[in-house]
């Protein structure tokens, strides 16, 4: 929503939103970690918080060509924008069978 | 007209399954039962362990389902994956498809399972001697394997 800011200047003012990050099998095991809360500004892209994920977990960046997201429960491109409350997955190559 | 999708801990139940798919109009049931190896590219296998984004994995094999009752009109369906420790030699996964015709229920049962490895969200760790991988990642993330 387009607001005045405290320099006098409009702009667009983008709320703060929670999402939580699901990691899976070989991308869980080297980030050490299962699921991790990570504030953004809404609308950032899947693209954007593995990014920080990978900040937080540098295993994590080695691994990102072979990855697949899913946003709540369905596969997304990687520029697929987050809300408040989404849950996103981060797939590494099934194996299932 | 019955389906099964589900993801269990401990043993399949078979009998479960192929009831579901069993029916007195179906003259065909097609099963598929993939059980764990003790060998993979020339290394022993010791053990499996299986781990699934539950929800998704349930919601995908639901996908699959759906795409078998519309491409091939195969109702009757079980589509069932075991995750945790799965002993060497034990079922993995099974499918039980029926229909009226025989073609029909080996089309949806091939279709199943090759679907599921390919887009359910669920993996397979293998321990040999010394060490152990999750199949198809390296440390890398390159692909290997199948």
């Amino acid at each position: 929503m387009a607001k005045v800011l405290t320099d006098g200047t409009v702009g667009t003012a983008r709320a703060a939103a929670v999402v939580s990050v699901r990691l899976f099998a070989g991308a869980a095991e080297v980030a050490g970690v299962r699921v991790q809360r990570v504030t953004i500004q809404d609308g950032a892209t899947v693209d954007e918080v593995f990014d920080r994920m990978a900040e937080q977990f540098p295993a994590l960046a080695a691994m990102k060509a072979s990855l697949k997201f899913a946003v709540n429960q369905e596969f997304v491109e990687m520029d697929q924008r987050l809300s408040d409350g989404d849950e996103m997955a981060v797939i590494p190559p099934v194996s299932g069978g | 007209m019955a389906r099964i999708v589900k993801i269990v801990e401990g043993q399949i139940d078979f009998h479960e399954a192929l009831e579901a798919a069993r029916s007195p109009r179906n003259g065909g049931l097609a099963t598929f039962y993939g059980s764990t190896r003790d060998n993979s590219e020339g290394k022993s296998v010791h053990r499996l362990f299986y781990e699934a984004y539950k929800p998704m994995a349930v919601a995908k094999m639901e996908e699959i389902a759906d795409q078998i009752r519309d491409r091939w009109g195969v109702e009757d369906i079980a589509m069932v994956h075991r995750i945790g420790e799965v002993p060497i030699g034990e079922v993995s996964v099974f499918i039980a498809a029926g229909s009226p015709h025989r073609v029909e229920a080996f089309s949806a049962c091939r279709f199943a399972i090759d679907t599921l490895k390919e887009t359910v969200p669920i993996w397979k760790k293998e321990f040999f001697d010394d060490g152990e991988v999750w199949v198809g990642q390296t440390p890398s993330g390159r692909e290997s394997g199948d």
